[in-house]
């Protein structure tokens, strides 16, 4: 969202005024995490963006063997052929992404025309466009008139059934197995090892009297069930990481430390109960204990405090337990509390009140510019008439809530003075692991050419509930 | 000295893929050689490759690879940093073993960091890990506890869990039998279609007479209702013979298979059933949190090929390891 990575990015540059000396911790840092939807979904799109084929490509054709139809999604042999240098060839209009598990395209065959010549596959950008792809070096096609695979000069074999008028086949890239693999009218023919390098456009040919096929790259369902096929592939890839061995019951122990890290102090009472009645009772040993028993009664009542909307609560208590934390007026956390108390007016719909509060709690922070941008946000809330359903209605949501709660929970845990590491204010144990999965997950895709997903944690949770429905 | 101080802040977060970190020896005609470096010599320094370059190597078009760069704090310590790297890295042009480390790459801790940062995490999504955690292992009453603190809503309904665990603790404890049948109270075709399941509950509930003594029970229930499972099917067979085994030995603490005595016999049939329950009320069997520490074990290694990084070896405290040079 504009207003955080404003927010961010002034407080990056000047130090954050609440960061009074060394092993203090920026709770705008936190800021990176929250998000309106809409700022995540863009900040996930622009992860994975990557451009996708979309249409067949009608400037890098051959053109005088074949003509490509005005929606470019389909394309019709012209003529009689007389060689094996008039084929018909089309490439989509990009090369197949490659930051992802699997890139499939599917062909549908409208009429096998004479000779049923009909092929697909993949091919790079310089390809000979008058060829079929595989008879070139650096392409591979499955060809319907013989359902044998080609890929490169000389490098033909028996790879599937023929296909013909009505059939609808499929060609797929597995980026993590690093092969190829074709399909035929839903089903699985076979794949190979991927050998080609760079960039691949995904081709179809035409290469007799009439004929003429579609192409379809995702705009309609596909007939074959890719979702499950990536599943599987997904599942392969998991059974072998499964093998691997974790130190004992370390699952146990990471969200033990994250319920005590956030302050869940009554899932943490209820777990650590279940636990000592289950039979593995030696949960706890070994690891020691996790340094966040730090004020935890209190972290559990602050949470409360703000997550029902108590912010005045929660200010008093601040300053009984920890005035440190609320000590510089101007501070982060400071003024944190009082938007999230501004907006607790706007909710409560007190919008006189809410004017006073800004007037007096809100208007010193304008000279900031570190704040410039949220606080912008909560002031325009006074402009709607309802501001739930607005552009800026997530200001109003429980994860601003959260979002300040988490914040105060950082500041509390900053003034133990046993902390050894800032960095364990901000990051429980459970983020640290899920931070570093990403970015290796990152790293050796790009090491690997930009091929394959990465782990997002945000899709996998979500894979979750889809594997659930199916 | 002051271009390295700066460079962070230029390079997008993608600085794995920069030439500038590319640990080679000896220093070859690829390697920056900024007229301003304190040490032209050391190709290992880091250095500001221009936007530009690296832009290059990521490819046209496309887009940062990690969340887009903030514009970040000037890492702390930089001159102790700064020096740090100079050392090791003289060091290591002469020690033989640079020429093997030359074909990674280094990733220092300093850069490492900045992408950690980079990443983008929702609070929401790990509390749906956690709460995920919490409902698949049977926590009924933490998940709801959660639930309520954490504003998380749980991803089957909570009552199952009570009477999955109930079945789990039966199983636990030795009553084989009101396991059997809870499990058939809770869904009939658990056991109808899991004959392994249904085997080795029964399996256990043999166990379970043996250890309390009552030989004939144990006897007439072997022979009527395990003895004909064993003809249907080898391996059961071979389980059923280890077994009755355990009535042969006088002293059963001691035969061959007494860990079939064991706790943690009862501890596998229990985490089966817990499994087939979940399966059947369209739940994954496992919880996901201990797969993606599985994943980061592996996806480590894998990285391991390629780079020297900050690793993570001790999950408990997550703390980054500097890399090995």
């Amino acid at each position: 969202m504009v207003a955080n990575e404003v927010v961010a990015a002034a407080a990056a540059e000047e130090p954050a005024p609440a960061s009074a000396g060394a092993g203090a911790v920026d709770p705008m840092r936190l800021a990176s995490r929250w998000r309106s939807p809409a700022g995540w979904g863009a900040a996930a799109a622009e992860m994975e963006a990557e451009p996708a084929p979309s249409e067949l490509n009608t400037t890098n054709s051959s053109g005088l063997f074949a003509v490509v139809s005005t929606d470019r999604m389909s394309v019709r042999y012209l003529g009689v052929n007389q060689h094996g240098h008039d084929v018909g060839v089309v490439q989509a209009n990009r090369p197949a992404p490659t930051r992802r598990a699997v890139y499939y395209f599917e062909m549908g065959v409208k009429n096998a025309g004479q000779k049923g010549q009909t092929s697909i596959g993949f091919t790079t950008e310089n390809f000979k466009m008058r060829r079929q792809p595989g008879w070139e070096s650096n392409s591979c096609g499955y060809h319907g008139d013989d359902g044998y695979l080609y890929r490169g000069p000389g490098k033909s074999e028996s790879f599937g059934p023929k296909f013909t008028s009505g059939d609808t086949i499929g060609a797929g890239i597995n980026y993590f197995s690093q092969e190829f693999f074709f399909t035929k009218n839903g089903s699985l023919v076979g794949s190979f090892q991927k050998e080609i390098k760079g960039p691949l456009y995904p081709t179809i040919a035409v290469h007799s009297q009439d004929e003429e096929v579609t192409v379809n790259f995702g705009k309609e369902p596909f007939c074959f069930d890719i979702e499950g096929y990536i599943f599987e592939e997904k599942m392969k890839q998991q059974s072998v990481s499964d093998k691997l061995d974790l130190q004992p019951d370390i699952s146990h122990w990471i969200v033990r430390s994250y319920l005590l890290h956030y302050g869940y102090q009554d899932t943490l009472n209820s777990f650590d109960m279940a636990s000592e009645t289950d039979p593995p009772s030696n949960h706890q040993n070994g690891y020691g204990e996790p340094p966040e028993m730090y004020g935890l009664s209190h972290r559990k009542l602050l949470r409360q405090l703000i997550m029902s909307g108590d912010i005045d609560s929660a200010f008093k208590k601040l300053g009984e337990w920890y005035p440190q934390v609320i000590k510089d007026e101007t501070s982060v956390i400071c003024f944190l509390l009082h938007s999230q108390r501004f907006i607790e007016f706007i909710r409560a719909g007190q919008l006189e009140d809410a004017v006073k509060y800004a007037r007096s709690n809100l208007a010193n922070f304008l000279t900031h510019k570190a704040f410039d941008g949220l606080l912008k946000e909560s002031v325009a809330l006074l402009a709607y008439e309802k501001p739930a359903e607005s552009c800026i209605g997530y200001l109003l949501d429980s994860p601003q809530r959260e979002f300040v709660a988490d914040a105060v929970n950082a500041a509390v845990l900053s003034t133990n003075p046993n902390m050894k590491d800032p960095e364990s204010c901000l990051y429980s144990c459970l983020e640290k692991l899920l931070r570093q999965l990403t970015v290796c997950s990152f790293e050796r895709r790009a090491f690997n050419g930009d091929q394959g997903d990465a782990f997002l944690l945000h899709k996998e949770v979500q894979s979750c509930d889809r594997s659930r429905c199916s | 000295m002051f271009f390295f101080l700066s460079s962070p802040r230029l390079s997008p977060p993608n600085l794995l893929s920069s030439p500038a970190v590319q640990l080679s020896v000896p220093c070859s005609s690829k390697s920056p050689s900024d007229p301003s470096s304190p040490t032209p010599r050391n190709p290992s320094l880091p250095s500001p490759s221009p936007p530009a370059d690296v832009d290059g190597l990521i490819g046209p078009g496309h887009p940062p690879r990690l969340a887009s760069p903030l514009p970040l704090p000037a890492p702390p310590a930089h001159l102790m940093f700064l020096s740090r790297i100079v050392l090791r890295d003289l060091d290591s042009i002469d020690s033989p073993a640079a020429s093997m480390a030359s074909s990674k790459k280094l990733v220092t801790r300093d850069e490492w960091e900045r992408k950690l940062r980079d990443v983008k995490i929702r609070k929401e999504d790990m509390n749906r890990l956690v709460m995920n955690f919490l409902v698949t292992e049977g926590f009924v009453d933490a998940a709801d506890k959660f639930r309520v603190e954490s504003g998380t809503q749980p991803d089957i309904d909570l009552a199952t869990i009570t009477d999955r665990m109930e079945v789990k603790r039966a199983v636990q404890s030795g009553n084989v039998q009101e396991a059997i049948e809870k499990i058939n109270d809770l869904n009939p075709t658990i056991l109808d279609t899991n004959p392994q399941l249904y085997f080795h509950l029964q399996q256990q509930k043999l166990i379970e007479l043996i250890r309390a003594g009552k030989i004939n029970e144990a006897l007439e229930f072997a022979q009527e209702e395990l003895a004909p499972r064993g003809e249907e099917n080898q391996v059961f067979l071979e389980e059923i013979e280890k077994t009755v085994a355990l009535l042969v030995f006088e002293d059963i603490k001691n035969c061959p298979y007494g860990e079939l005595l064991d706790v943690s016999q009862r501890l596998k049939t229990a985490s089966e059933v817990n499994a087939a329950i979940l399966t059947s009320q369209s739940h994954e069997k496992d919880p996901k949190l201990p797969s993606l520490l599985k994943m980061l074990i592996w996806t480590q290694n894998q990285l391991d090929e390629k780079a020297a990084y900050p690793r993570i070896n001790n999950f408990s405290t997550a703390a980054l390891e500097d890399p090995a040079i």
